[in-house]
């Protein structure tokens, strides 16, 4: 019961100590807009993946630029449910206050990149906030997709099937052998183990011809290859719908180039816009640049490449096609 | 236990025993006879195959549409039946080539069987994929557009080398057999047929070097093909395993498989060798203590098969994800439910049994446990695939699969195919290692009776 006033006394001297510290604090804080520095951006507001982005950063005060400072730019990623500012690069001011940064841009194309260039100045961080938008590129992703071991490759694939054939043809061969040895009358089609000897033979050299013919896909994204790849669709584009071609009906004559891209399928392996996609290479003027071998491509399908005869596009649509992809995706 | 106990009688001077003599007779047998029931069995499985053909044209014609399988569940009766026939096909490698590179002298009268049973099944398996491809001409596509970083394409290349593996061992222990079949039927069958047995025994007079050359290719092929077989099986199950699916998402996939491979292989051939024997009338040959050994064979496998079941099971259920949960009830409770119990006590504990007892581990009760096997082996892999794709990767309803009449006539097709082959094989070819049983019985005759074997003359 004693203690009990003591308490009551303590009370109103803890609240004012608190309320202290918080004029105190608010007044600091208040007073030190002593941003003691400034920071000026100059960045693109638009990037595509896979480009190498320069962005340059002015770091001044009242006394004018600062020069040797530490600044950096970092872009908020998020991972595994963490998230915070990641440092793309970082340098010092020359002696004008500027510095210049250079990064590949990684960040996801559906989204907007949150930027910052952060000065690490004597009173602490400095940050300059600004956004980026995004774009799709050639691809989304470079770099090996799972872990790189040099030694684990499609080598061995070649030693141990070379090893498993190698062993089977020299079974087979042993029917040779047995013919040879026959010490007895003739046999009817004497050459019929060399036939079988040269049947496993070929099988094999076929299998590896498939093999080594065969892309790479997997852990080899890299750009500029035929079967370098970038997304079916692109998240956050729209596209017009265009219809689905009904055999039955006849198609205007005066469809765009890009409806008749789309409708015809082209899409679905080269890309929404002739970028190149899952099993067809990208259509560039580098790719295109002989038109007649397009067109003969075109009508003739090779590589697997679905056929279009003169009944399903004219010459002229193709010509539209054409344009419309070079339009698209050339340069 | 022995039905029937030989008493061979060496002709005295000859070497050539009157044993041999009927061995060869009750091997020429069946390619001079054909009864009327044959002749009846031949015009049903053709025409269930015609019926199957029949109903793979409306597939070519209309494409898949006209099958079960749809956008979720996509793989159905074809891929159950297809991973079912190279299951069976490991029935020739196991019980030949294991017991071959073991130096187990009881598995020569049923090699022959067996080795055909692998090409026979793996011919009709192979053939299940193509039609599941839904036009047969994607597997040209494969060829040409294929990537090798993809199982489907490992699948392909497994499978071809292990049928012409197999077919090889098929056919190099069986070169002195149909040297016999040249020999001795050389104007008692049709001349195409003769002239068959002429090119494929290529040459064979049984000399020094010849015994040379063939043992040495059989030696090769039997190490081979185990390794080949084994992979195989691997990578059928990989090709689920490496899809990102609930229930097949297993480190143990390929041992369960290849397990499952083993233990369905041995069923099938129980039955066929029990089939096999009692047409050609081979008592003599194939004894029950071939069955009793093979029917150890499968009880070993199916407490591998439980054991792996386990494994699988609670090591999957004890971290259970919502998915899994998922998995487990539709399995265990309710839609794949009676299948799974089915296989479970079916397929695993009732063979278990019949083979613990004495008083039912013979022809008959081995067959009838291996007939459950089968059934229950086929179950087991369709619900591996059907349930597998059942359970829903995003917050859809569960989809629902049934084959239609065109599968199951396609499959049913599939069956035929295996058997007729197996039928031909058996009437145009030797059944039985001829000359290895003649040189196996050789050398028994030739040693000196022990004091054991003394007693019983």
């Amino acid at each position: 019961m004693s203690c009990q006033p003591a308490i009551r006394r303590q009370r109103p001297f803890t609240l004012v100590l608190a309320m202290l510290i918080a004029v105190v604090g608010i007044a600091g804080g208040l007073s030190s807009p002593a941003l003691a520095a400034t920071i000026g951006v100059d960045a693109p507001a638009e990037t595509t993946v896979g480009e190498t982005v320069s962005v340059s950063a002015t770091i001044s005060d009242a006394d004018g630029p600062i020069v040797g400072a530490d600044v950096a730019v970092t872009r908020l990623a998020a991972i595994g449910g963490t998230s915070g500012f990641v440092e793309l690069d970082r340098g010092v001011t020359d002696e004008s206050g500027v510095v210049e940064f250079e990064f590949v841009q990684n960040a996801d194309s559906s989204e907007t990149a949150q930027m910052r260039i952060e000065y690490d100045g004597p009173d602490g961080i400095e940050a300059e906030e600004f956004e980026m938008v995004v774009r799709p590129g050639p691809q989304q992703r470079s770099g090996s997709a799972g872990l790189d071991m040099g030694f684990v490759n499609v080598g061995w694939l070649f030693v141990v099937l070379a090893l498993v054939w190698g062993v089977l043809i020299l079974a087979v061969y042993q029917l040779v052998a047995i013919s040879r040895a026959n010490d007895g009358p003739g046999q009817p089609l004497s050459l019929a183990p060399y036939a079988m000897v040269t049947f496993v033979l070929l099988t094999a050299v076929g299998m590896f011809v498939v093999i080594a013919r065969q892309p790479t896909t997997h852990a080899n994204l890299t750009p500029n290859e035929s079967f370098n790849r970038s997304p079916d669709a692109i998240v956050g584009e729209e596209y017009d719908y265009l219809g689905y071609r009904d055999e039955n009906t006849p198609r205007p004559d005066d469809l765009g180039g890009q409806a008749l891209y789309v409708q015809n399928g082209c899409a679905g392996c080269h890309g929404p816009s002739g970028g190149g996609a899952m099993a067809g290479g990208e259509l560039t003027d580098a790719t295109m640049s002989d038109r007649e071998e397009v067109v003969e491509a075109i009508r003739r399908g090779p590589k697997g490449m679905p056929t279009y005869g003169g009944e399903v596009l004219t010459d002229v649509e193709i010509d539209r096609m054409i344009e419309y992809v070079l339009d698209a995706n050339g340069d | 236990m022995g039905e029937v106990t030989e008493s061979p009688k060496v002709h005295p001077g000859t070497g050539e025993s009157a044993w041999d003599d009927r061995l060869d007779e009750h091997v020429i047998a069946p390619v001079k006879r054909a009864g009327r029931g044959y002749v009846l069995w031949l015009v049903g499985l053709s025409a269930m195959i015609v019926w199957g053909v029949f109903a793979y044209s409306t597939q070519v014609r209309d494409g898949l549409y006209v099958t079960g399988m749809r956008d979720r569940i996509s793989w159905g009766l074809y891929i159950s039946s297809f991973v079912f026939f190279i299951g069976i096909s490991h029935a020739g490698t196991l019980i030949s080539a294991i017991l071959r590179v073991s130096n187990a002298s009881w598995r020569t009268p049923i090699t022959r069987i067996a080795e055909s049973i692998t090409v026979v099944a793996l011919v009709t398996g192979g053939l299940m994929v193509i039609v599941d491809m839904g036009k047969p001409l994607r597997l040209y596509q494969m060829f040409i557009n294929g990537n090798w970083q993809s199982p489907l394409m490992w699948d392909m290349f497994a499978i071809t080398i292990y049928l012409t593996a197999s077919v090889t061992y098929l056919l190099v222990p069986m070169v002195p057999d149909l040297a016999l079949f040249r020999d001795r039927l050389d104007g008692r069958v049709p001349r195409f047929q003769w002239w068959i047995y002429a090119v494929f025994s290529f040459g064979w007079r049984g000399n020094t070097a010849q015994k040379k050359s063939l043992t040495k290719s059989i030696s090769l092929l039997a190490v081979l093909i185990i390794p080949i077989a084994v992979s195989v099986h691997t990578v059928v199950s990989w090709i689920f395993a490496m899809t990102l699916r609930v229930s097949w998402n297993s480190t143990i996939f390929g041992f369960f498989f290849v397990t499952g491979a083993i233990f369905s292989g041995i069923a099938a051939l129980i039955l066929v060798l029990a089939v096999v024997r009692r047409r050609f009338h081979l008592q003599e040959y194939i004894t029950s203590v071939h069955f009793e050994y093979l029917g150890y064979l499968l009880l070993t496998a199916a407490m591998v098969m439980l054991y792996s079941n386990a494994s699988e099971y609670i090591t999957k259920g004890f971290h259970a994800s919502e998915d899994d949960l998922f998995a487990f009830r539709e399995l265990f409770l309710t839609e794949f439910a009676p299948l799974y119990w089915f296989y479970f006590f079916g397929g695993l504990v009732f063979p278990i049994l019949i083979v613990a007892f004495k008083r039912t581990r013979n022809v008959i009760g081995l067959s009838i446990a291996s007939a459950f096997v089968l059934v229950a082996m086929f179950i087991e892999r369709y619900f591996i695939v059907v349930a597998g794709l059942r359970v829903p990767l995003m917050p859809y309803e569960p989809a629902s699969y049934a084959p239609t009449w065109v599968e199951w006539s396609v499959f049913g097709a599939g069956l035929a195919l295996f058997l007729l082959l197996l039928t031909l094989f058996t009437k145009f070819f030797p059944v039985l290692a001829v000359w290895e049983m003649k040189e196996e019985h050789e050398a028994r005759m030739a040693r000196v009776p022990t004091e054991h074997e003394a007693v019983e003359q």
